[in-house]
């Protein structure tokens, strides 16, 4: 339960210290969060909105600077780790392919062309979608879109990857349905992952540890660890320590947040 | 984006509607043929002479005894808007790229943009005349002018409006400004890009028109269709000014319908707007 200190276990992965971003007119999003990500570990984060969950990401992913802290990869202060961004949206380009979407990074990357289709086809094929390789986005429902959107983040062999509410837009049983796909996807490849939510089921069913953040200005409550192993699966959401974790989890939620109604449920997104 | 899917389904529902089948040939067909017998019979009830409005087959005739003329001048026409038109197709992208590329060419340079689109092309004209002489280089200059304007506003806005989440995934891959702009910033543009296209096209044959009747030379083969009619409305051949109004017609109609295929065959994959007519 208490804030884990910075003594960086050797299999430290991410480390942000002191980490607080402030934008125009000086008004803090974040200050001072301290979280070591270690090596193949899956942390969820969850908050109020507003709390900066979505700015932690950004953060992390190297896409806006910090005014004050710092993140750390791996001991060197530039991200010479291998990162993807799961974004809320597919944000798949609607004039590529399926399969074109799925090898763009490896097309950015200067990857020739018959190569990065073979390797977008076998992270198409795993999530699912070989059937939908050669149909354009607006073709695709909701779900086969996110999953496209996960194909495409696994093209680069992550160490790291980024995920903001995902599955935020989908009915339960899709976001249940990828939630375990994510699993799968997760004991074959075992990359790291920050994961923002504003479901708390999903951050317990999927992370060994979820940390709660507090909102004006943002920056991390309360963590709670999760003593549940891993591989899990569907039969995992019926376990006691999962129902505990969800308890827990809302609690501390409930503390940072006293008027949980449903527009700050939908206001999450941001 | 279910939203989008049932948008583009009650298009096609109502698309098909009103224009599927018989309808599309057979309408035209009766209001045309309703259109002819109102003209022939205000002439008769009426009794406008010809040099007023003269009868469908007087300008048929007409047409026919010009041909050579009218063809001519028309191909001369054609050509100007085209290499007006293209110029202003290439000139407004390169142009919009470099508008869109920073704050500050946008913010500089835009201003100067509407001040030329606003000064009118009739005064514009003898300007552009007096530094390229009569001919078909201040025809072509005319019609870019006219064209220019609506490319670059669309193609810009097009360039500038990319989705900012999309601009953050090609930004966590570490892509290249070259690639940002070629893979995702202009795709991106293209449907705004082909409303300008639109747009210019329609104005293009009004551009080159113009640019005859003020630049054109009448020596025999390089006179334009607007010079030609120009010569026809001196000679008050009545019968031959209304082929000529046709004639122009059909090249507007050519211009618009090659850029309107040409969207549909670029966009109709993805865009919700083309899918439709599909």
């Amino acid at each position: 339960m208490a804030r884990r200190t910075l003594s960086a276990a050797a299999g430290a992965l991410v480390k942000l210290s002191g980490l607080g971003k402030a934008f125009e007119r000086g008004v803090p999003v974040l200050r001072d969060v301290n979280l070591v990500l270690e090596r193949g570990e899956l942390v969820s984060v969850v908050g109020p909105s507003g709390c900066g969950k979505t700015t932690l990401l950004r953060l992390v992913a190297g896409l806006v600077a910090p005014s004050e802290g710092q993140v750390t990869f791996a001991g060197a202060a530039k991200r010479r780790e291998s990162l993807s961004f799961v974004f809320q949206d597919a944000t798949l380009l609607p004039w590529l392919t399926v399969l074109d979407n799925v090898a763009l990074p490896l097309k950015i990357s200067g990857t020739q062309r018959g190569e990065r289709e073979g390797i977008a086809l076998s992270h198409i094929e795993r999530v699912g979608l070989a059937e939908a390789a050669r149909l354009y986005p607006r073709q695709l429902s909701g779900g086969m879109k996110m999953r496209a959107s996960i194909a495409r983040a696994m093209t680069v062999d992550p160490t790291l990857l980024l995920l903001d509410e995902p599955f935020g837009a989908l009915d339960e049983m899709t976001r249940d349905a990828l939630n375990e796909e994510l699993l799968r996807l997760r004991d074959a490849t075992r990359w790291t992952a920050l994961f923002v939510t504003h479901s708390v089921a999903e951050a317990v069913f999927l992370s060994s540890r979820v940390v709660v953040m507090a909102t004006n200005p943002g920056g991390i409550s309360q963590t709670i660890d999760v003593p549940l192993g891993y591989p899990r699966t569907a039969a995992t959401r019926e376990r006691r320590e999962y129902v505990e974790g969800v308890v827990a989890v809302t609690r501390a939620l409930h503390a940072v947040e006293p008027r949980q109604g449903k527009d700050a449920r939908r206001a999450g997104r941001g | 984006m279910p939203d989008a899917v049932n948008r583009s389904a009650r298009l096609a529902a109502v698309m098909s509607r009103y224009s599927g089948g018989w309808g599309t040939v057979l309408w035209p067909l009766v209001v045309g043929a309703l259109l002819g017998a109102a003209w022939y019979g205000g002439i008769f009830l009426f009794s406008i002479p010809e040099y007023q409005l003269p009868p469908p087959h007087r300008i048929v005739e007409a047409g026919l005894q010009e041909r050579e003329l009218l063809l001519n001048g028309a191909l001369q026409t054609a050509l100007a808007s085209l290499i007006g038109f293209g110029s202003s197709v290439f000139g407004g992208l390169a142009l919009s790229v470099l508008l869109a590329s920073s704050r500050w060419a946008y913010q500089g340079v835009y201003p100067y943009i509407l001040l030329l689109k606003m000064t009118p092309i009739i005064v514009l004209a003898p300007i552009v005349i007096l530094w390229a002489g009569q001919g078909l280089g201040s025809i072509t200059a005319i019609t870019f002018l006219v064209c220019f304007f609506p490319i670059v506003a669309n193609t810009t806005m097009g360039l500038r409006s990319t989705d900012a989440h999309l601009v953050d995934l090609f930004a966590v891959y570490k892509a290249k400004g070259w690639q940002q702009l070629f893979w995702l910033r202009l795709p991106g543009a293209l449907p705004f890009f082909m409303s300008g296209l639109r747009v210019a096209a329609a104005l293009t044959p009004i551009g080159a028109l113009y640019g005859d009747t003020v630049a054109g030379m009448g020596s025999g083969a390089e006179a334009g269709l607007g010079f030609v009619v120009l010569i026809f409305s001196a000679q008050f051949k009545v019968p031959a000014l209304f082929a000529s109004a046709f004639a122009a017609c059909v090249i507007g109609f050519l211009f618009v319908g090659f850029v309107n295929v040409f969207a549909w065959w670029v966009l109709h994959k993805w865009h919700d707007a083309y899918v439709a007519l599909d």
